[in-house]
């Protein structure tokens, strides 16, 4: 009887050892959840300026390598300074980012990048907020993770740090880069 | 200042709780001694959450943007009345809330005549356990007096899918009836924790087994409710992962108050209602961790952080685990009552209770099935509606059947009237409800002639039982209420319609047996958002006519689009009026549904949740007669 009852209490204590580890699987998976997206979206097909002026046909003509980022800022934005520093690291180290300079005053954004410097191969200009509407933009900073073709393959939110980049960026650049 | 006090307030309660949680422990199995009391330790930590919760609600209210959590979810031009509800609008503030519930529940423990008993002690000791453990993981792992890393003069913005009346109650209501249950399973767990198994538990815990189970009621209806008139879907349940979250807990909730009827009457299902106890509140953490750590995908998207679900699932682990080991332990020694017949209230009440756990492991199942796929690697999977609606309408249709049979059966063993007698009466109901729903529609489905048919039958026996006993019950109602809430939802999934149509000023379309004209639109500004509003007109054949006004607002701090349903109900469904995306310089996208019979829905769950009340105002009237006779006793 003692043995029987041992033997309840052993099988229950697999089958929550199991359940929690399943959902601890669950925790650590990166296809799950909200993170991972059911529908791709495509960088929007717009016609737009960038901040120095020049007016393009179309917003996606600017994703000339295999994956970019595409990086949401703004000078009046407190979070996408302190995330600047490391984007210029990122930008060293080889990686094309866009920058997409969101609901900003000319003026000011370049100001803010004579300080701080650019990290951005080209930058969009963008103060009503319409291509970034587009883009599904939440907030800022956000960085996208962009292939040629316009398919937005990631999605990440808020400051770009170097665990988020090593879990979810880097395998896409690390052909010919030091990472 | 403020803000450090409702946080020093919060590090008082995590200290006092594990402290005296293991003083109290000490003293109960080493020293054997009885002397602590947890009494005063419940209140006082019952008041500091209280507390701490209103000076976070105060931060909201006078703007204190120097705070993360407020910065996060509010912003000066949010109106006063969602401030407030932004306390509990995300991550941080609700797990406060959950603290707040915690130590509130066990505060409301505290003051039972018979608080001092070594029975209610032990049950404040395990609440106090679960409080430092909460305030804990609050503390640590989402402090919501934590200071924003840069200073901002304006906040965020609350998002604007929660600016609704909906948001204000339902998450606060979820929340005090998912904890509810924390009291529940403290009263089961005490009652193993005694040398000799104690059966009065089950009376001292009904009226919270109640109250908690009438307020997760309470708070789905709500969430349903504002799912529909909000968010401009124009449904009212969707299987969503976060929706079977809190399903699951209320689906054995159900169970344990019929389960506790029969082991408080008649010492039958005892187990049962040990093991629906403490799994109740082991599927409230469950459903807390669906939510809050984003494992799953749902419309709930909440600012998702995979640590936090470390430590929640860490504390289901141990809740489960102990409660469990315990519950095996004793097992042998808790004896049930026999059953004397099948046909007998008694069996009636372990069918529900069967009924209840399939329906409970048929929804746990297809909410965590996708993620088995996925993590197998065989590919993304969604378990919707289909799914759900193929398994549940069996089980629907075998506890109408059962409901409307019980009123006839005695407890022990036989009916109150003959077979012949109950057949004939089966037969004119089901015929009644046949006939009441054929003369409404011109194509009948068979499925809901079935669920008319039994609804009627279950509403003719609970009102024979009422004459019977001319008293007006929990269950008379509860059942009645879910009768017609099965009417409801079968009207509305079979016979609702919907059309889209693009509709510019000035322009009308036909429709069946109405006519529907845009008049034109109007747009004006709110105080956190700017707005565009259609004016549209319905007129029947018959010659009624209302107008409707749906609106798409534009929220600027968080540049967010939002759709207000604009809803006309009459009892037998609501025509329900979206306006979607402006096509061109005119006109404008326009959705019109039918809604079939949901106020149905609404007011059977609303008559469920009033049952509720019968017993609990009995309780009430109760305590009040004591406290008053004990007064004159005394004088």
């Amino acid at each position: 009887m003692a043995l029987f009852k041992n033997r309840k209490v052993f099988i229950f204590i697999l089958l929550v050892v199991g359940f929690v580890g399943f959902l601890l699987a669950g925790l650590q998976s990166e296809t799950n959840g909200n993170r991972s997206q059911t529908v791709v979206r495509t960088f929007p097909v717009v016609s737009t300026t960038l901040l120095n002026g020049q007016s393009i046909e179309s917003a996606s003509s600017l994703l000339g390598d295999e994956y970019q980022l595409v990086n949401v800022w703004a000078s009046w934005c407190g979070i996408c300074k302190s995330e600047h520093s490391y984007l210029m690291t990122l930008a060293q180290r080889g990686v094309p980012i866009i920058g997409l300079n969101y609901r900003d005053q000319q003026l000011a954004a370049t100001g803010y990048l004579k300080d701080a410097g650019s990290p951005y191969n080209e930058i969009i200009y963008d103060p009503k907020g319409q291509l970034s509407i587009e883009l599904g933009v939440v907030g800022t900073p956000e960085t996208y993770l962009v292939n040629a073709s316009g398919e937005v393959v990631y999605k990440h939110y808020g400051k770009l740090t170097e665990k988020a980049w090593q879990k979810r960026f880097a395998r896409y650049f690390d052909k010919g880069m030091t990472l | 200042m403020l803000g450090e006090s409702g946080l020093l307030a919060l590090v008082l309660i995590a200290l006092l709780s594990s402290l005296s949680f293991a003083h109290y422990g000490w003293c109960r199995f080493q020293t054997k001694s009885s002397r602590a009391s947890l009494t005063f330790i419940s209140r006082l930590n019952a008041a500091l959450a209280t507390f701490s919760l209103a000076v976070l609600a105060s931060l909201f209210l006078s703007d204190q943007f120097q705070f993360a959590y407020v910065a996060a979810h509010s912003n000066s031009a949010l109106p006063p009345f969602f401030k407030f509800a932004a306390v509990w609008g995300g991550h941080e503030g609700s797990m406060l809330f959950w603290v707040f519930t915690l130590c509130l529940w066990s505060g409301l423990i505290s003051l039972h005549s018979m608080h001092q008993s070594r029975y209610f002690q032990n049950v404040l000791w395990v609440m106090s356990g679960f409080v430092a453990a909460f305030a804990w993981f609050t503390l640590l792992a989402s402090n919501p007096f934590s200071y924003a890393e840069l200073f901002v003069s304006e906040g965020r913005d609350l998002n604007p899918m929660l600016q609704d009346i909906g948001l204000i109650f339902h998450p606060p209501l979820l929340y005090l009836g998912y904890i509810g249950f924390s009291t529940v399973l403290a009263f089961a767990l005490a009652a193993l924790l005694e040398n000799q198994y104690d059966h009065r538990w089950i009376e001292y815990c009904r009226t919270w087994v109640i109250s908690a189970w009438m307020l997760l009621t309470l708070g789905i209806l709500i969430g349903s409710w504002w799912a529909y008139n909000e968010l401009g879907w124009g449904g009212w349940w969707f299987w969503d992962p976060v929706e079977n979250a809190s399903l699951l807990p209320w689906l054995t909730a159900s169970a344990l108050l019929h389960s506790m009827r029969a082991s408080a009457r008649h010492q039958q299902l005892k187990l049962w209602s040990l093991s629906l106890a403490l799994v109740t509140f082991c599927l409230s953490i469950l459903g807390t961790f669906i939510v809050r750590s984003g494992v799953l995908t749902s419309v709930h998207a909440f600012a998702v952080d995979p640590t936090k679900g470390v430590a929640l699932l860490a504390i289901l682990a141990v809740t489960l685990l102990c409660s469990f080991i315990l519950l095996f332990k004793h097992s042998d020694r808790i004896k049930s009552a026999q059953f004397n017949a099948i046909a007998s209230r008694g069996y009636a009440v372990f069918l529900a209770t069967g009924l209840f756990c399939v329906a409970t492991f048929t929804v746990f199942l297809g909410t965590f099935y996708p993620m088995v796929y996925e993590l197998l690697g065989l590919g993304a999977i969604s378990v919707g509606a289909p799914y759900f609606n193929a398994l549940m309408l069996p089980l629907t249709i075998g506890a109408l059947l059962l409901m409307g049979l019980v009123p006839y059966l005695k407890w022990r063993k036989g009916s109150l009237i003959s077979l012949r007698n109950l057949v004939l009466v089966w037969l004119i109901s089901f015929a009644v409800g046949i006939g009441c729903y054929l003369a409404q529609v011109k194509d009948w489905q068979p499925v809901v002639a079935l669920v008319w048919g039994l609804a009627a039958w279950v509403v003719s026996s609970h009102l024979y039982l009422l004459w019977r006993y001319r008293r007006l019950s929990f269950m008379v109602l509860a059942h009645i209420g879910i009768a017609m809430l099965c009417v409801g939802a079968v009207m509305n999934g079979y016979h609702s319609y919907e059309l889209n149509r693009k509709m510019a000023p000035e322009t009308s379309i036909d429709i069946d047996n109405f006519r529907v004209e845009y008049q034109e639109t109007l747009w004006y500004v709110g105080p956190n958002y700017t707005a565009e509003q259609a004016s549209i007109r319905f007129s029947f054949e018959q010659g009624q006519a209302f107008v409707v006004k749906p609106e798409r607002r534009h929220y600027q701090v968080r540049v967010m689009n939002m759709s207000e349903p604009a809803i006309y109900s009459t009892w037998h469904g609501d025509y329900y009026v979206t306006l979607g995306a402006k096509v061109d310089s005119q006109s404008y996208a326009v959705k019109i549904q039918y809604r079939a019979y949901i106020l149905w829905v609404w007011c059977g769950a609303l008559l469920i949740i009033l049952g509720a009340f019968l017993p609990l105002l009995k309780q009430a009237s109760i305590l009040t007669t004591r406290a008053t006779h004990g007064a004159i006793q005394e004088s």
